[in-house]
């Protein structure tokens, strides 16, 4: 191994191998070099069987560069021993690596990381099906959007207070204060909610029930349920929007949905409150009326609905749940049509401000998978592919190292 | 000067049988490659130094179909013809 045999050392091994004396084997190997270097001199080549051929092989002259000086230099031509080595010793020698074989790298290979990409955008299209471009154009144009949606709808529901404000001041406080907080929290919140706005509707209906019974006036009443119907189509146009917004970290969920439980009930007992005042001044109702047909279209099938069964109270408690599909249609109409075209798979704008894990991939993960795992939501995905610079994100890779970034609303 | 010839040299120069010499020569080609797949250096004083070396992989292109090829790692025999013998041809 690795060691430097001379002479006798390999008479001595020849001697071993070929069962003869060491002197013998001696004298054998001398003759045998010397015999190769008569050979050489005399034809210039000699070849023996199992080891190589040696060979005396003339070199041309050549010019050349003094390396020191950097002057030309002509080296002259001269004679040179080569060996070639015999293929059998080749193969002998080069055992270790006798199962490699040459392998054709294959020409057509292109880094086409654009096509994969617009694929795995359409894959996940199955679980964002608003998501229609690719994540970084979604991203750019969303966040005005989401804007301006949430401007409108806080918008609806801070009109609709402002009437009752005259009468109120106190009143006026409480309910300014919370549409602004709903739309926030609504949006921050998830599925869970969808739940929220039927209670909240069945609890309003038996409220203008009690209100109803006290005041028999039908004017006062029909304002009342103007009250609510006005509010609750600016809840469901929040509630439409947000099955489509980023659902916050589940963390969050809990306290999320207590808070907006809370805002809920406030609401109802200020909705009752302004149909109390409304039935003790109906003089005002008039302004009121007029007021708030301008604040959106949706309330005004409400309305009819309210007019057409004024003569009954009891009948307009009960068909307030009914219509409610209708509303439910048509408010998704109005939200697709001002909104839906434009609103994609995440609203809501993050930017990866810290790193907060190192992900080595499994061998079966996709990349909706670790969304999910780090974000609890799969639509997430492309913020991993854009803070670790993924060229081809179907490219995903048996333990590559991803880098999760932490995910923070843009402001 | 081929194999024959070399053999018969060497036998008539040790005064042995040519089959002897034949025998002898296989064997002694026998030692050197089994030296030598054990990385050995075989060191012949006034001739040269017979040894191996590692040629690692690269990529070959075939010039006429422009195909590319990964060719593997190798082990291969060589010689060093001693400073001795080079200048005795440059005489």
């Amino acid at each position: 191994m690795d060691a430097k045999l001379n002479h006798s050392d390999l008479s001595a091994l020849l001697a071993k191998q070929a069962e003869i004396s060491g002197a013998k084997a001696e004298a054998f190997t001398k003759a045998f070099f010397d015999i190769i270097l008569e050979g050489l001199e005399q034809d210039g080549m000699v070849k023996i069987n199992g080891l190589g051929t040696f060979k005396v092989t003339d070199v041309a002259s050549r010019s050349s560069v003094d390396v020191n000086t950097g002057e030309k230099i002509e080296i002259k031509g001269h004679k040179k021993l080569t060996f070639l080595p015999a293929d059998s010793l080749k193969e002998k020698v080069n055992q270790p690596f006798a199962m490699f074989e040459p392998v054709e790298i294959d020409e057509g290979y292109v880094d086409d990381s654009d096509e994969p990409a617009a694929n795995e955008t359409e894959g996940a299209q199955e679980d964002a099906p608003t998501v229609e471009d690719t994540p970084v154009t979604t991203r750019d144009e969303e966040p005005a959007t989401v804007e301006e949606t949430t401007a409108t709808e806080a918008a609806a529901p801070q009109e609709a207070v402002e009437i009752p404000a005259i009468k109120e001041e106190e009143e006026e406080k409480k309910e300014e204060e919370m549409p602004a907080e709903v739309p926030a929290v609504m949006e921050t919140a998830t599925e869970e909610k969808e739940k929220e706005p039927k209670e909240v509707t069945a609890e309003e209906a038996p409220a203008t029930a009690e209100s109803e019974e006290q005041a028999k006036e039908a004017t006062a009443e029909s304002v009342a349920e103007e009250n609510t119907a006005s509010e609750q189509p600016a809840h469901k146009e929040v509630k439409n929007s947000y099955p489509i917004t980023e659902p916050a970290p589940t963390a969050a969920e809990p306290a999320a949905k207590k808070k907006t439980g809370i805002i809920y009930t406030l609401f109802i007992i200020a909705a009752i409150l302004v149909a109390v005042v409304i039935y003790l001044r109906p003089q005002l109702f008039g302004i009121v009326e007029t007021g708030k047909e301008t604040v959106t279209t949706v309330k005004t099938t409400p309305t009819k609905v309210v007019e057409a069964a004024k003569p009954d109270s009891v009948e307009v408690v009960a068909e307030q749940p009914a219509e409610e599909p209708y509303t439910f249609a048509l408010v998704d109409e109005l939200a697709a049509k001002s909104v839906g075209a434009i609103t994609r798979g995440d609203t809501l704008l993050y930017v990866a401000d810290d790193t907060i894990a190192t992900h080595t991939v499994a061998a079966d993960e996709t990349l909706v998978r670790i969304s999910l795992k780090y974000y609890g939501d799969k639509r997430l995905w492309p913020y991993i592919v854009q803070y670790n610079k993924l060229h081809n994100p179907n490219g995903l890779s048996k333990g590559m190292e991803l880098l999760i970034p932490r995910l923070q609303p843009a402001k | 000067m081929n194999n024959k010839e070399f053999i018969s040299k060497l036998a008539k120069r040790c005064g042995i049988a040519a089959a002897e010499a034949a025998a002898g020569v296989d064997s002694f080609v026998a030692v050197m490659t089994e030296r030598l797949k054990e990385n050995d250096q075989l060191n012949v004083s006034g001739f040269g130094v017979f040894e191996v070396k590692m040629r690692k992989e690269r990529v070959s292109v075939n010039p006429k179909t422009g195909q590319r090829f990964l060719v593997p790692p190798k082990i291969v025999p060589s010689f060093r013809p001693s400073s001795k013998l080079k200048d005795k041809f440059n005489e």
